[in-house]
């Protein structure tokens, strides 16, 4: 067995095979007996799996990812040793950029490919920044591999026994350090959908396995930023607000009709009846301001705007009332001598205004006030309101997500 | 400042908010008031009669 030959016999039931990594191979399982055994004269053992699992992305299959075609070399389940939990990683080739793995736990992949940076040089904390993203302790863990099929670039078994990896997360990017005796290597990865992972190989979503949870380094949203939100929000905020300016500018805000009302002019049919006036334009709103001078009293009336070009009516009811005095050494208040009616759409025309007064025994005065295009922000605040309520929305759901997702961690920030 | 993408992921959110930006100021040009309002009874009287000072139904 020589080790620039890619043929190679299994050391146990002498099947004869071509490796496709040909000399780059250090480490493979028999497509016969799977027994799993390393290349050359330094070392003679084997080791064989006690169970067998199911690979969503065969051997051979190949797949482009962020523009470059990988090819499936390898299949590896490892289970952590402490927590005793497993997830599956796929090892990829390309003959130009080298190997990189998909890890895939609960349905959620990672594309992870080794970097020669030492993000984490000179740092001692658990959170770190990297390219511009803060990287956090997510798990840090001693695995061993409990199943292996295919060809391998390393001894996957025994580098896997001896190293601790920790594992840093900024979603969707995580960063990995694995550190042996004898090496410490970085990884990088990002988070891939599995829509994306079924358009890359070609392979139908319903064959990979069911996503369960959170993935770690799942965003909680993959199409947009927190920042990006948040300043698309400001910024249909800042128009909402523009546009009302804008538009009060052009709010004419006419008084078209005042009058003040005496008891003893009041006909027998308990009525006044204002003169016609003309509300110029078309639709707008119309202000009625009520006043009485108050003192301890009340003022009620029933109000009937008459359109007389096709005898619409609006009719509404007004009550206004004002008390004060003085007690316990402090004087107080409540109520107010003015009312207001604000009525919307109100089409241009000639109107009259039809007041039924109450009067207490006190009061036997009031007066009313008629504006036309009154500008009003009520609408305003609504609308910003409904813009923020996207964002506050969204944030308070992320946070429960992240307090999920960190839930799986022995490092949360959140606890 | 925002990346091309990531208003394509905001385009339900911006739109939505476009819909109601428009319908605020429509509202604004007609005179609506959406929650303030005085509330008010409405009807129609086919035949209103002036004589003078004074109007009349019939």
């Amino acid at each position: 067995m020589s080790g620039n030959n890619p043929n190679v016999s299994c050391p146990s039931c002498s099947h004869s095979f071509t490796l496709k990594g040909k000399a780059m191979t250090l480490a493979m399982t028999c497509p016969n007996c799977h027994i799993y055994y390393r290349r050359g004269n330094w070392n003679k053992d084997i080791t064989k799996f006690e169970n067998t699992y199911p690979q969503a992305l065969p051997l051979g299959a190949k797949g482009k990812i962020d523009g470059t075609v990988y090819e499936v070399m390898g299949f590896l389940v490892k289970k952590e040793k402490r927590y005793k939990y497993t997830w599956r990683e796929y090892m990829l080739f390309n003959p130009y950029l080298g190997y990189a793995f998909l890890s895939e736990y609960d349905g959620h992949w990672n594309f992870i490919w080794p970097i020669e940076d030492n993000p984490k040089e000179h740092r001692v904390d658990n959170s770190f920044v990297y390219e511009h993203e803060t990287y956090q302790l997510f798990q840090k863990y001693n695995a061993e591999v409990i199943y292996a099929n295919g060809e391998f670039f390393f001894d996957v078994v025994d580098l896997t026994d001896s190293t601790l990896t920790e594992e840093y997360i900024a979603p969707p990017f995580l960063l990995g350090r694995e550190v042996n005796e004898d090496s410490l290597l970085w990884f990088k990865g990002e988070y891939i959908t599995e829509k994306e992972l079924s358009e890359a190989f070609d392979i139908p979503a319903k064959n990979f396995p069911q996503k369960r949870g959170l993935g770690y380094t799942e965003p909680v949203s993959t199409s947009f930023s927190d920042q990006s939100l948040i300043i698309v929000g400001i910024l249909l905020c800042l128009f909402v607000i523009l546009s009302q300016l804008f538009l009060s500018s052009f709010d004419k805000n006419t008084v078209v009709y005042q009058d003040t009302f005496s008891a003893d002019k009041l006909t027998s049919q308990k009525v006044f009846i204002t003169p016609s006036f003309t509300l110029e334009g078309s639709s707008k709103n119309l202000d009625i301001e009520t006043y009485a001078p108050l003192s301890n009293d009340w003022f009620y009336a029933e109000f009937t705007l008459i359109n007389e070009d096709d005898g619409t009516e609006y009719n509404f009811t007004k009550e206004i009332e004002y008390y004060s005095g003085y007690e316990g050494g402090e004087s107080w208040s409540e109520g107010s001598m003015f009312g207001e009616a604000l009525l919307s759409k109100i089409p241009g025309g000639h109107y009259h205004i039809n007041i039924y007064p109450e009067f207490s025994t006190l009061n036997h005065e009031f007066s009313i006030k008629v504006t036309r295009d009154l500008p009003t922000y009520t609408n305003m605040w609504v609308v910003i309101l409904c813009i923020i309520i996207y964002p506050a929305v969204y944030l308070v759901h992320k946070r429960y997500r992240e307090q999920a997702r960190w839930s799986e961690s022995d490092y949360s920030p959140y606890d | 400042m925002i990346p091309t993408d990531e208003l394509k992921g905001l385009r339900y959110y911006i739109i939505s908010a476009i819909l109601l930006l428009s319908l605020f100021i429509y509202s604004d040009i007609i005179g609506w008031n959406w929650f303030n309002d005085t509330s008010t009874e409405q009807t129609r009287m086919h035949r209103v009669h002036s004589n003078g000072r004074y109007f009349y139904h019939k």
